[in-house]
């Protein structure tokens, strides 16, 4: 078999996969908004771009819409300052250092399913756990239910969702701030650099294309969560944290509508396509700006 | 001195971090060693004063719990094995052969990494539901792939592509067709990326949620995630204790694997951020 065909045939499983799970499903939500249709039923209606009309004009939709910036910005803005700081923590040496280094991979292990049963076990109620911490050891005045206190109940899932996912970017920043040239250091330190004109001017000009990399890819991953928020909040209360892939899942699967839902979906897909430009724009002119 | 408080302070730091991270499993641990009526105790206890296995052994006993240990078992091995083999071959496949779509390809993974599951499980419901799939173990193990290919892809570039060409090179000189030069060359020196890959793929599956959430409806095919809901459901009054034993028995696999070969998971961590 000649060479290049056997490349070829090797390739055929992955762009199998592309075809179905990728540009069949973009194309199939996209027929699907542009009708009206049960989710039990064969039969729909056409109805052109009158479910764009209707989800523009719903507050939930505009809700939603919130809820996701809010949700993915306070999550992603959290977790880089956490990860920042913990790597630059786990990049110098002190005893315990390896240990810390599993210890907080630890969280990316942990199935949505265990971390809401958990972090809802540790929150509700006087003698959860947190709450007694809070409130007895460290007499602060907390309010009790986080998650269903229509006040605290996002920045609860944020706080959740930062410690779900931080791992990824705590790495991520380790292994570029270890692949940092020590000599570069070095020759700071007799240029007379202090720390701070050392964290300045080699640190973070390393740091910085690894910073845009996973900003770009938590905050596309985190527009798209599902899991974790569905099942710590089912999007409540009061619609507080009912972020787009949520809305998607109710309105399809509890009210059925297949129609809308799907023009949520493609609306939701547009925005992470707009959200990724916006990005990678601004990445470019900041680039521009150095050279 | 100034060196030695920094080092104090951190290495303190370092432990309070490693606690706050660990601190809800720990919890979750202790307390499916609690009595029913100490978990609610106030003020809440940190060590039992009465341990007690009960919890574990009714799980066992009395509940599908193994059946969904098992369903999540067969559904991650499968989407792991088949999103290894697919991307091994996708991946020695890119980087040796010069195609024209290669790059689009790249991006074509990146828009895979944008659209929202939720979209992809609209847009074949109605599919699925016509193959039969629904409710299917095996229409179950299809979606997940979805999730766990590209990261499968991912993960195996910067394995596969510092491999240099020249190995399989001198083999094919000395006779070795170029199926032969990939199992006896490629795969075992990539080895070490394949095997990270099939434990990252495994997690990825067994933790996945939405997909078995809008596939699955019998008990029956229900994978962990699904059970360990509706085991506590079923029950008249909300028993933290079977759900954090629950939750435990369902973390085990995952520590496991973890704990074997978490230099694995560092590298591949690693390699796929710092090259790709």
């Amino acid at each position: 078999m000649k060479d290049k065909t056997l490349g070829r045939f090797m390739l055929i499983p992955l762009m199998l996969f592309i075809i179905l799970f990728e540009i069949y499903p973009i194309f199939k939500v996209l027929e699907q908004s542009v009708f009206r249709q049960h989710m039990l039923s064969a039969d729909r209606t056409f109805v052109g771009i009158q479910n764009y009309i209707k989800i523009f004009s719903s507050s939930a939709f505009w809700n939603s819409l919130k809820a996701s910036f809010i949700y993915t910005g306070g999550v992603v803005a959290m977790q880089l300052i956490v990860a920042i700081f913990i790597a630059l923590l786990l990049n110098t040496d002190f005893p315990g250092r390896n240990f810390a280094r599993g210890a907080i991979l630890f969280s990316y292990l942990v199935p949505p399913v265990v971390t809401a049963v958990t972090f809802k076990f540790m929150l509700t109620g006087d003698n959860a756990i947190i709450n007694y911490l809070l409130r007895d050891i460290f007499h602060f005045n907390t309010p009790v239910a986080w998650l269903s206190n229509p006040k605290t109940a996002m920045l609860a899932i944020i706080i959740i969702g930062c410690w779900k996912n931080v791992p990824f970017m705590i790495i991520v920043f380790l292994a570029q701030l270890q692949s940092i040239n020590q000599e570069l250091y070095e020759a700071a330190k007799i240029d007379g650099a202090g720390r701070i004109g050392e964290f300045i001017h080699i640190t973070i000009p390393f740091l910085q294309p690894v910073i845009f990399m996973a900003l770009i890819f938590r905050t596309i991953w985190e527009f798209r969560f599902f899991d974790l928020i569905y099942l710590l909040t089912g999007g409540g209360p009061l619609n507080m944290t009912n972020v787009l892939p949520i809305h998607i899942f109710n309105t399809t699967f509890e009210q059925y509508a297949l129609g809308k839902g799907s023009t949520i979906g493609v609306l939701t897909f547009i925005i992470s396509i707009a959200i990724s430009i916006v990005y990678i724009r601004s990445y470019d002119k900041s680039l521009k700006k150095i050279t | 001195m100034k060196k030695i408080i920094s080092k104090v302070v951190r290495t303190i730091l370092g432990f309070s971090i490693s606690i706050l991270f660990c601190f809800p499993i720990i919890w979750l641990l202790i307390t499916s060693f609690k009595t029913n009526s100490e978990i609610f105790a106030n003020p809440p206890t940190l060590i039992p004063k009465v341990w007690t296995l009960q919890h574990y052994i009714d799980l066992i006993s009395r509940t599908d719990f193994l059946l969904f240990f098992g369903n999540s078992a067969i559904v991650a091995i499968s989407t792991s094995v088949i999103s290894v083999i697919v991307g091994v071959f996708a991946v020695y496949s890119l980087s040796r052969f010069k195609f024209r779509g290669s790059n689009s390809i790249n991006i074509l993974m990146l828009i895979a990494y944008m659209l929202p599951q939720i979209l992809i499980a609209i847009s074949l419901i109605k599919v699925f539901a016509q193959l039969n799939l629904v409710n299917s173990l095996f229409g179950l193990i299809v979606i997940i792939v979805s999730v766990t290919l590209p990261f499968s892809v991912w993960m195996l570039k910067s394995y596969i592509e510092t491999i240099p060409v020249a190995l399989e090179e001198s083999a094919m000189i000395d006779g070795a067709t170029r199926l032969q030069a990939f199992s006896k060359i490629i795969v075992p020196s990539a080895m070490p990326g394949i095997i990270a890959t099939f434990i990252f793929t495994f997690i990825i599956s067994w933790n996945e949620y939405l997909y078995a959430l809008v596939l699955i409806q019998s008990e029956a095919k229900k994978t962990i995630s699904l059970g360990l809901v509706s085991i506590v459901m079923g029950k008249q009054t909300l028993s933290y204790g079977f759900l954090s034993a629950g939750a435990v028995l369902s973390i085990i696999p995952l520590l496991i694997l973890f704990g074997f070969t978490q230099r694995y998971l560092v590298s591949g961590f690693t390699a796929g951020a710092v090259k790709g």
